[in-house]
């Protein structure tokens, strides 16, 4: 038992007769003889049937191997399960994982998503940069509109950033967000929309008199910085 | 069978084991399965396809092997099955011949529509009818290979299995054998269990022309994987792959930094890097040839499948090699090209991915050598680059700023046994 209590034993040991469930024709009749008592001990306890006739070669031998364990605990023939398992199959974990998850012959593998962050810890920068209009406007957290967070940026350079253009506006309208607000560089949520390529954010920020000549701390404006030729053609005409 | 399969009164080999508490058990099980996610087809389906390859000469999953070679004799050819497997009621083989242009759409459409079976994915496999006739026709391809299913009723194509003659290096024995692709069933035949006969018919039918073992690849695991390796994938198009969900942005990564991130240089940069022509293709050949020497895995080309693997066509393979001054061609990097369609977004409607296929690199460091092939395939409009971590590959993928995929791709011999190939040690690249 040691450091593992039991609930994590069992639901190893749950985990492994899946996998020996779902790739039993996969496997060796020795191993599965082995699997076998330990998965009886495991749930009936003490070998408690009658001896089957000897002439019933396969039941004899099942009935001889778990009536061997005599008393041994629960506890114990999960662990030994999971344990023989363990020895002879390599990574058998991560193919009940996969079995589950994909059963397909062919996929379309894409980058690996990294781990969610939990709803609850998400606060209104998290809905910011999800574009998440709905949950901004029904936030109850108090917020002032152009606080810098740890990376010194604002709600505004967020989403100018990440190109939700619904919530620029409602930042820009509603809240009366500051257009010209810098980061640390000195750039304006205008340079973050030029350089991310995004038009329509760009048109709107410009409409609404955000700097098109504003400098960054590299002495470059929004045009400079603008990749997307259409964008950049949009920041020469207003230039 | 073992009891956790089946009901709560059973009968194991004649001994009665009633009452027992499985119940319990079973119920913690289902709990289990159902914080994670649910299977996507149904459980008795991959028991069954179980039970199917249990049947096959591959090796079973808990087997050590130390043995380099086949798992049955040849059959002689008289002793081969001479008619066709039978189909469920109301369906006919039919030979797909893929030079019918309208046959071609035919099969291009079953495999656009059914080829990845995931219902909720959010990217399918699109296989353009030139790449699949670049896939499909390879010198010494057969016709008789091309298996098709059809709705007797109807005509309609309803599934689909393919073979292709190659020769592998196993370790140290050379072998004839075939490439099995494009296994593909009808979402709606899914439940007849059609696919196990599309793979003993088309066994049959390569067993006729003297052929006994095959290789594969594929997303999901069987018994039993030679060798696995998983999918890495580099943005050439950041902001477009963050749009459709391909790649995502971490939460304290702002897109402008990711773009900067992902930018390459204008042009490549190489001196003497350029298309591979035909005249090439003695020299380059050669190259692959002596350099695939170091693994363990690995096609042996001739000249005339090297020229069809690796001329450049748009749009399904690119080669480019370097030449030096005295015209010696030192280097080569290659790879074809699949989009995937996007299933459900308002603006994109597909990502132009490149396959990294077969690199040599020689006089040229192959991290220089790859970044010179990201650069032209940007040039060319490609979203992303992808590539196994197999051959030499992990020596370049995280400097080059390859993100690891979610998927790995198992790679699987049948009728062969031999010891686990590790991913650096596979020289073999699938379409």
């Amino acid at each position: 038992m040691n450091s593992n209590s039991y609930s994590e034993i069992e639901r190893n040991f749950l985990k492994a007769c899946q996998y020996v469930q779902n790739n039993h024709s996969l496997l060796s009749s020795n191993l599965i003889s082995d699997l076998y008592k330990f998965y009886k001990q495991a749930v009936c306890g003490k070998c408690n049937v009658p001896k089957p006739s000897k002439f019933n070669f396969n039941a004899y031998n099942k009935w001889k191997l778990w009536s061997k364990l005599g008393n041994m605990s629960e506890i114990e023939a999960m662990q030994n399960y999971v344990q023989l398992l363990n020895n002879r199959i390599i990574n058998w974990e991560e193919d009940v994982d996969s079995q589950l998850n994909n059963n397909s012959w062919v996929v379309v593998s894409s980058l690996s998503a990294e781990e969610d962050i939990p709803e609850s810890t998400k606060d209104i920068y998290d809905w910011v940069k999800e574009g998440q209009l709905n949950k901004i406007k029904s936030s109850t957290e108090k917020f002032s509109v152009d606080i810098h967070d740890n990376q010194g940026m604002t709600l505004l350079h967020w989403a100018a950033d990440r190109g939700h253009l619904n919530v620029v506006q409602y930042l820009v309208v509603d809240m009366k967000a500051d257009m010209n607000c810098c980061d640390e560089e000195n750039q304006t949520p205008l340079h973050y929309a030029a350089a991310c390529g995004h038009l329509e954010v760009c048109k709107f920020l410009i409409d609404f008199g955000a700097d098109v000549n504003a400098l960054d701390n590299n002495n470059l404006s929004p045009k400079d910085i603008a990749e997307d030729l259409v964008v950049k053609q949009l920041l020469t005409v207003d230039d | 069978m073992m009891e956790e399969t089946n009901s709560k009164t059973e009968v194991v080999d004649g001994v009665d084991f009633d009452c027992l508490s499985v119940k319990d058990l079973k119920k913690a099980m289902e709990m289990i399965s159902r914080t994670q996610r649910p299977a996507r087809t149904p459980e008795e389906a991959l028991q069954k396809s179980y039970q199917f390859w249990n049947t096959q000469p591959v090796p079973k999953m808990d087997e050590s092997i130390n043995a380099n070679g086949p798992i049955e004799p040849d059959k002689p050819i008289e002793s081969i099955r001479q008619e066709p497997y039978s189909l469920p009621e109301g369906f006919n083989w039919d030979t797909i011949d893929i030079n019918d242009s309208s046959i071609l759409k035919e099969l291009y459409t079953l495999l656009n529509e059914n080829y990845v079976e995931d219902e909720d994915s959010m990217f399918r496999f699109d296989y353009p009818p030139d790449f699949l006739k670049w896939a499909l026709q390879p010198p010494g391809w057969s016709g008789d290979w091309h298996v098709g299913v059809r709705i007797s009723k109807s005509g309609r194509l309803v599934g689909f299995i393919s073979a292709i003659p190659a020769t592998l290096m196993i370790y140290n024995v050379k072998q004839k054998v075939v490439e099995i692709n494009f296994l593909c069933v009808h979402k709606k035949l899914r439940s007849k269990r059609v696919a196990p006969v599309l793979i003993r018919e088309i066994t049959r039918r390569v067993h006729k022309k003297g052929i006994y073992q095959a290789v594969y690849t594929a997303g999901v695991i069987l018994p039993k994987p030679v060798g696995t390796s998983r999918y890495w994938h580099r943005s050439l198009n950041p902001k477009k792959l963050i749009e459709v969900k391909f790649s995502h942005l971490s939460r304290n990564m702002t897109m402008q930094r990711t773009l900067r991130l992902f930018k390459l240089p204008d042009m490549p940069d190489i001196s003497g890097f350029r298309k591979l022509v035909i005249d090439d293709v003695p020299n380059a050949h050669k190259l692959l040839h002596e350099y695939l020497k170091k693994f363990d895995l690995v096609p042996i080309f001739t000249e005339e499948e090297f020229r069809h693997w690796f001329v450049p066509q748009t749009g399904i393979v690119d080669t480019y090699v370097v030449e030096n001054n005295n015209k010696e061609i030192t280097d080569m990097v290659s790879f074809y090209t699949l989009p995937s369609t996007v299933m459900h977004h308002p603006v994109h409607r597909s990502i132009k991915a490149a396959y990294s296929y077969y690199n040599v690199a020689n006089k040229i460091k192959l991290v220089d050598l790859m970044k010179n092939a990201l650069i032209a395939a940007r040039n060319d409009g490609f979203d992303v680059f992808n590539a196994l971590d197999l051959m030499e590959n992990k020596t370049f993928l995280e400097e080059l700023k390859f993100g690891i995929g979610d998927g790995n791709l198992q790679y699987y011999l049948y009728n062969w046994k031999c010891p686990p190939i590790p991913p650096e040690k596979i020289g073999l690249v699938l379409q």
